[in-house]
């Protein structure tokens, strides 16, 4: 791979000059975040008049007080977060399997139905959606995010469920089909198994959006206890007084959820969106 | 696969239909129908025909916001193809391959963290006593300091340059699998009739990384052309209109000023620009990867 | 990497399992607890309260009232007397919701109460919710507001069964009458603006605190010279200099938009200091007594030339200070100067008085090398006033806190509501209320308008900097334009836009004259819409 640095009076200045370059990028990518870190143990009127300095006095009250700021809506979005994640998976992996395997009259018709709507922008059917929300009576539940996180998460998992599912061999179908199992079966026992690191793709693309979301919940949500991580993260900076170094504990806490899910199954998660938008 | 009428396909897509039709195609005619009145909310609705489009043509904040959408996602389409693949290259060409390993694990590792948090680190980084403004005074470029967000002529640029270098994401790994996925006889044949490694590049690799840029290219004009949050979250538009985004001002009409037939109105023709520049983005990319 | 995965997975499921076990037990956590502290410190009081309660609600069914607030404002002293409240009243828990700005405010409360009702706050802020005396009295006819009225007439269980509107002073109460003539919210304290200021920098540059706008301007320069980019930090609240400016000139005009004998909505009982009223330059208060009538000071607004002398005068005025402020005011937040003033980049900055709680609190966490005096001073005034300008400018000295309770059509929940808020209007929690903010460092509005309420003699000298010798009727501030939020809401970044570069200088006042007008008269237009009105007084429009 590297057997060709064509001259070889060159290497020397580009091989520093690209490993300078490299390392500077590496650097400037991690800044805000080791920012972050030093910020979160100080305290915030220190944080405005001295930020570089280490601090004198490491404030770990910055996280006792975010840890209780959040712990709540950590939990409320990790609550709606699997709730969301379960329906999404159980359509996702019908709707795939159906749209990657069976053949019938107007499939192609309804997947287009299907991917048409990803191109909708989110914000024009916003109001819409909100008016459903409430006359289904669901204004101030969890459903009422639920439910739309569900109808718009499943479009990415069928478009990539869709390719996995088409790609299996016919083979591990034939002897089922032969003993005449009903489709279902098929369904249960065979495909799905297989089918976990894409459906592993599709619960963490689903879990970082849902965790993410600010507006949606900002719109439907009532009460203090049911507001979500998003709501709250946000609102750490607003009117009035702001506490730097509880906000920058606050967000490294937030993250921590979010890093321990996602890197336990990092592998799957972007080998199936390489395979997704290799194939999109 | 035989081909009998079975009912069980139709069986299996119909939970996700019910839900994509309660949740999209009927809020979708819905909003169709009510940019055709003057519906608030609160209040009963008027049949107003083309009155709101009519608005839209006069409208000063609408236009400013389809000039920065314009800027914004240029930019976006650059930055997403540049500095990914500027670093995927110069990974490339690292020896050792262990350093590289642990240099692409580091460069991805940001992705783990909630886009929310990062947006909101470099909202604090823009601040007038954050961390920009303490950096150029430590560098002696205090003069260069600016109220990032709040000024007119640098509001933008800034939103430009949130997530600095660019480089963590999706797309860098896009571009690094397919510039590793170069087979080395490629390679090897250039290295042969006699180049310098830069020729590499523009020669050999980037013609073979064309269809990942073209995927790339149309994700980020997508992406680009619905994230409204980041707007939000910085500037909320400010100041006065400068950053102002259709998305933006469709979000902020809608539910500040309760006004949805004329928010309807803009999403409809928001709707057809993105489905018209999607389609143009496909096209290009095909005859590109002709080419 | 199979194990880690067996854990996480099985982490996930824990917290899914606490987070059950957490919003399904919540309710039934408080009561637990309250129950056993209940027997031992509550039974006399619930023996003396019951009697009066009792027909007011159901003691045996429980029940949530949220009360929405805003970050930092005694929120740590509200938490904490709302459960004192519980510990009294079992049967109500008070929930204390925490909204993160006041445009999520309006929007928080505007949405639930069009949607359902019962998602919405049972007490609110009601200055958060509308600009000025006819937006609120649009919440009252819309029956989304209580009318304050009959509870101020009550009892005061923990007062000593003094009467609710005993612990106000009458004109306060007056103040808090809105459009159509009733009381809206009752007032916690006194919000006042004026400007901070960095002792040791003046004293360093021998500059003295200005009385009057030229002063002010003279300070500025020799802060600039001296290598202050920003002499002064500003945000919104900057603006009300010109309102302060508009008040007194516009005042003279007050009999204007005031409903007198003969006009539609002239109520005799209410409104006889509307007859009485007599313009008196020197006398401030000469119109606090009256009821402001929406639709004729609209009549005002729209009618008033913008391209006047005196208009430009004061916008002139307005201009000479603001171009030492720091650029980009228009989009700055309150949080951006405070940590450039506490930074000391800006040696001046102009803030409301609920500042000084924090100030007091920060500068004590400074390192010493960092720390500096500091002093407040009240606003200018002008050194040759001229004939447009009698007597002397009011300045801002009004309500901040003003707690309503929202209309539910649910006549238990406001009851408990209301409850709450006779025991948060006793002077002793009031007292407590302000003790634990200041110990927090987290804001003090002002000075407390509950009476009974006593401040240390630190806290009280830096509020002196902000009596002024009137209070300014915040309305005319409209009718020139002053600031932001009047204007249409998508229509509020042309405003700013216009404000900004009219003070850089790229647009002159002639432009900017009649951008300001088209969006004032915008703003009336759609005022008039929603109303109904014929901009005739004499007529009652309400639909």
């Amino acid at each position: 791979m590297s057997e060709f640095f064509c001259d070889k009076r060159r290497i020397t200045f580009e091989y520093w000059a690209s490993r300078g370059l490299i390392l500077v990028l590496l650097l400037i990518t991690f800044l805000p975040f080791l920012l972050m870190l030093l910020m979160s143990v100080k305290e915030s009127i220190i944080i405005s008049t001295d930020l570089w300095s280490i601090p004198k006095r490491i404030v770990w009250e910055n996280y006792t007080i975010a840890f209780f700021v959040l712990i709540r809506p950590i939990c409320n979005s990790l609550f709606i977060s699997a709730v969301s994640i379960i329906g999404i998976l159980i359509f996702t992996a019908l709707s795939g399997y159906a749209f990657g395997r069976f053949e019938f009259k107007g499939k192609e018709v309804l997947f287009l139905m299907f991917i048409g709507v990803m191109m909708v922008p989110n914000l024009l059917m916003m109001v819409p959606q909100f008016m459903v929300i409430n006359k289904l009576h669901l204004m101030g539940s969890y459903f009422a995010l639920i439910l739309p996180y569900i109808a718009g998460l499943q479009l990415f998992g069928v478009l990539l469920a869709r390719s996995f599912f088409s790609s299996l061999p016919e083979e591990m179908f034939e002897a089922a089909r032969m003993e005449g199992a009903k489709e279902l079966f098929i369904f249960l026992r065979i495909a799905l198994p297989v089918s976990w690191p894409i459906l592993i793709t599709v619960a963490i693309t689903s879990l970082i959006a849902i965790y993410n979301d600010y507006v949606w919940p900002m719109l439907t949500l009532s009460g203090e206890t049911k507001k979500t991580f998003s709501q709250i993260v946000v609102s750490l900076t607003a009117y009035g007084g702001v506490d730097y170094g509880m906000m920058t504990a606050g967000y490294v806490i937030g993250s921590i959820p979010l890093i321990l899910i996602t890197r336990s199954c990092l592998k799957y998660y972007l080998g199936g969106l390489l395979e997704g938008a290799v194939k999109g | 696969m035989k081909k009998k009428f079975a009912i069980s396909p139709y069986l299996f897509i119909l939970p996700s239909f019910t839900l994509i039709a309660v949740f999209f195609y009927y809020p979708v005619f819905y909003a169709l129908g009510s940019s055709f009145t003057d519906l608030r909310l609160g209040y009963e609705a008027k049949f107003v025909g083309l009155a709101n489009y009519k608005k839209l043509l006069t409208d000063v904040v609408f236009f400013k916001s389809l000039i920065n959408q314009l800027i914004l996602t240029i930019t976006d389409v650059v930055k997403n193809l540049f500095f990914p693949l500027l670093a995927a290259e110069i990974l490339y060409f690292i020896r050792n391959k262990n350093t590289e390993k642990r240099m692409k694990t580091l460069f991805i590792l940001p992705m783990l963290v909630p886009s929310l948090v990062i947006i909101l680190m470099w909202k604090y980084i823009y601040d007038p006593s954050g961390a920009l403004n303490s950096l150029l005074d430590l560098c002696g470029l205090g003069s260069l300091k600016h109220t990032w967000f709040r000024e007119i002529e640098t509001a933008l640029g800034a939103v430009i340059g949130i997530g600095f270098p660019f480089i963590s994401g999706l797309y860098f790994l896009i571009f690094h699998a397919s510039v590793s996925a170069i087979p080395k006889e490629l390679n090897e044949a250039a290295n042969i009739d006699g180049c310098k490694s830069l020729q590499l590049v523009r020669f050999v690799h980037i013609p073979l990384v064309v269809p990942y840029m073209a995927v790339v290219v149309i994700l980020t004009v997508i992406n680009s052309l619905q994230n409204y949050v980041t707007i939000l979250v910085t500037t909320n538009g400010g100041p006065g209109y400068a950053t102002y985004i259709p998305a933006l001002l469709m979000f902020k009409v809608a539910f500040d000023a309760s006004d949805i037939g004329y928010a309807s109105s803009m999403g409809v023709v928001l709707f057809v620009t993105i489905m018209g520049l999607t389609l143009a983005t496909m096209k290009l990319s095909k005859m590109a990867k002709n080419y | 990497m199979q194990r880690t995965n067996k854990i996480f997975a099985l982490l996930l499921i824990a917290v899914m399992l606490l987070t059950f076990v957490l919003s399904g037990c919540e309710s039934n956590n408080i009561t637990n607890e309250t129950t056993v502290t209940q027997d031992v410190t509550t039974v006399q009081a619930q023996n003396s309260t019951e009697t009066t309660t009792a027909a007011k609600w159901n003691t045996s069914e429980k029940r949530t009232i949220v009360f929405s607030t805003i970050n930092n404002y005694y929120t740590t002293a509200l938490k904490q007397i709302a459960k004192d409240y519980t510990v009294l009243h079992p049967e109500t828990t008070v929930e204390i919701e925490i909204i993160a700005d006041n445009e999520a405010y309006k929007q928080n409360f505007n949405t639930k109460m069009a949607a359902d009702k019962k998602t919405a706050p049972d007490i609110v802020h009601v200055n958060l919710l509308g600009a000025n005396d006819a937006a609120i009295g649009e919440f009252m006819s819309k029956g989304w507001i209580v009318p304050m009225d009959s509870i101020l007439d009550e009892e005061n269980p923990y007062n000593g069964n003094a009467k609710v509107k005993d612990v106000f002073d009458e004109s306060w109460l007056k103040f808090a009458v809105c459009s159509t003539g009733q009381v809206s919210y009752l007032p916690f304290d006194l919000v006042g603006v004026g400007f901070y200021y960095n002792k040791d920098v003046f004293s360093k540059l021998g500059l003295n605190t200005p009385s009057t706008y030229e002063e002010l301007v003279e300070v500025c320069k020799k802060l600039k010279e001296n290598g202050y980019e920003a002499p002064i930090g500003a945000t919104v609240f900057a603006d009300f200099m010109m309102a302060s400016l508009a008040d007194w000139n516009l005042r003279q005009y007050t009999d204007q938009i005031i409903s007198m004998p003969g006009d539609a909505r002239y109520d005799e009982k209410t409104m006889i200091a509307n007859a009485e009223m007599k313009y008196d330059a020197n006398n401030p208060s000469f119109d606090s007594l009256v009821t402001e009538d929406p639709e004729k000071m609209l009549a005002f607004t729209k009618t008033f030339d913008r391209k006047s002398a005196v208009s430009q005068r004061i916008w002139e005025t307005y201009k000479g200070v603001a171009q030492y402020f720091q650029k980009g005011f228009t989009a700055s937040t309150d949080a951006d100067v405070y940590s450039q003033f506490m930074a000391q980049k800006y040696p001046i900055y102009v803030m409301g008085s609920w500042q000084v709680g924090t100030i007091l609190g920060d500068m004590k966490k400074l390192s010493d090398d960092k720390k500096f005096n500091w002093g407040t001073f009240k606003f200018p005034s002008l050194a040759e006033p001229g004939g447009d300008f009698q007597g002397q400018p009011r300045g801002i000295l009004i309500p901040g806190h003003r707690i309503g309770l929202a209309q539910k059509d649910d006549p238990e929940q406001t009851n408990r509501a209301a409850d709450f808020l006779k025991y948060m209007y006793s002077p002793e929690v009031a007292s407590k209320i302000y003790d634990i903010t200041i110990k927090n460092g987290e804001f003090v509005q002002g000075p407390p308008l509950v009476k009974g309420v006593t401040l240390s003699d630190e806290v009280a000298s830096y509020l002196d900097g902000f009596k002024v010798d009137g209070n300014m009727r915040q309305d005319w501030m409209n009718v020139i334009g002053a600031i932001y939020n009047y204007f249409l809401s998508n229509e509020q970044p042309l405003y700013n836009d216009a404000k900004q570069k009219y003070v850089e200088g790229k647009i002159n006042w002639d432009e900017f004259s009649t951008t300001l007008d088209k969006l004032l008269q915008n703003k009336v237009a759609d005022e008039v819409k929603k109303n109904n009105y014929d901009l005739d007084s004499k007529t009652n429009d309400k639909k």
